[in-house]
């Protein structure tokens, strides 16, 4: 099997003008993750991760197989929830990835909770969810 | 060029675009802390293939070197990133010896060198029907105190 490799510093369309390799390097997401936190929590799909741990309800580290340069990545996810699981109440409740202070990012690993906001009663909580959606941004090492 | 010449990100591109991913039943129930519930180790099945396929992932210590510079006072970014690039990656690994290494991995390695001393086993694998079905009572899960560390092993 052959493995081929280009170098260059540009990529050129041809219309609509040029982009500096590095600027395609340097803004592609390094990690993602595509998973579940229903019954057994498990990746639907993935890239640049080596497992999760299911830490507690809400709460898992996405360990990276590439680690990344420096603890200092960018970090966006969503999620949505279409189980029984949703919290009493909570039917209008808008979803949030936190990032626990005891779990700081690290080049290895990053952690993250799931949380819901009530817009109604004004409360929230932690909660498992059919699908989170994460993204990694950064120097790898 | 054969695979083993391209940096890992660069590997692990190309085994996303030409392997199947496996995904494991197979499971690694750990404790850390006596007041936290039991943590569960969850393969990725993009690298269980990688794992499987073999020349693409670096050793094992490769992961250790490099946490000891992170650990490092003062430690910024990692100057020994060619060690994950540049080293002999791993031969090919049965799905057994893949979870071998993953739990040197992705665990703390106070948990897996000392994982049968004390009163019960802190590290079970484990696959993934023998887990709770459900997330109720999560945060109360524990490993069987009335395990015997050979089924553990």
């Amino acid at each position: 099997m052959a493995y081929g490799k280009i170098v260059a510093d540009q990529i050129q369309h041809s219309s609509e003008g040029t982009v500096g390799t590095q600027y395609v390097v340097s803004g592609s997401a390094k990690a993602w993750n595509h998973y579940h936190q229903i019954g057994t929590t498990a990746s639907k799909d993935s890239f640049n991760i080596s497992s999760i741990t299911d830490l507690e309800v809400s709460k898992a580290t996405h360990n990276f197989t590439n680690n990344m340069g420096n603890a200092n990545y960018a970090w966006s996810g969503g999620m949505t929830n279409s189980t029984a699981t949703t919290p009493a109440g909570a039917a209008d409740q808008c979803g949030v990835l936190y990032l626990p202070g005891s779990h700081l990012p690290a080049t290895s690993n990053w952690t993250i909770h799931t949380l819901y906001v009530s817009n109604n009663s004004g409360g929230g909580g932690v909660f498992d969810v059919s699908i989170v959606c994460i993204a990694i941004h950064g120097d790898l090492a | 060029m054969e695979l083993k010449e391209f940096k890992l990100f660069d590997r692990l591109c190309w085994a996303k675009d030409n392997l199947e991913p496996h995904q494991s039943d197979y499971r690694v129930v750990f404790e850390d802390n006596v007041d936290e519930p039991a943590k569960v180790l969850v393969p990725d099945p993009n690298w269980m293939a990688c794992a499987m396929h073999g020349g693409i992932l670096p050793p094992v210590w490769v992961y250790h070197e490099l946490e000891k510079d992170e650990k490092t006072p003062g430690f910024k970014k990692h100057t020994r990133g060619y060690l994950l690039h540049e080293t002999e990656p791993m031969p090919p690994m049965s799905e057994e010896e893949a979870i071998e290494y993953l739990i040197m991995k992705d665990i703390p390695n106070h948990i897996w060198r000392t994982w049968n001393e004390g009163n019960k086993p802190k590290m079970v694998i484990c696959k993934k029907e023998q887990l709770p079905q459900t997330r109720e009572w999560r945060n109360a899960w524990k490993i069987d105190p009335n395990i015997n560390s050979k089924e553990a092993a």
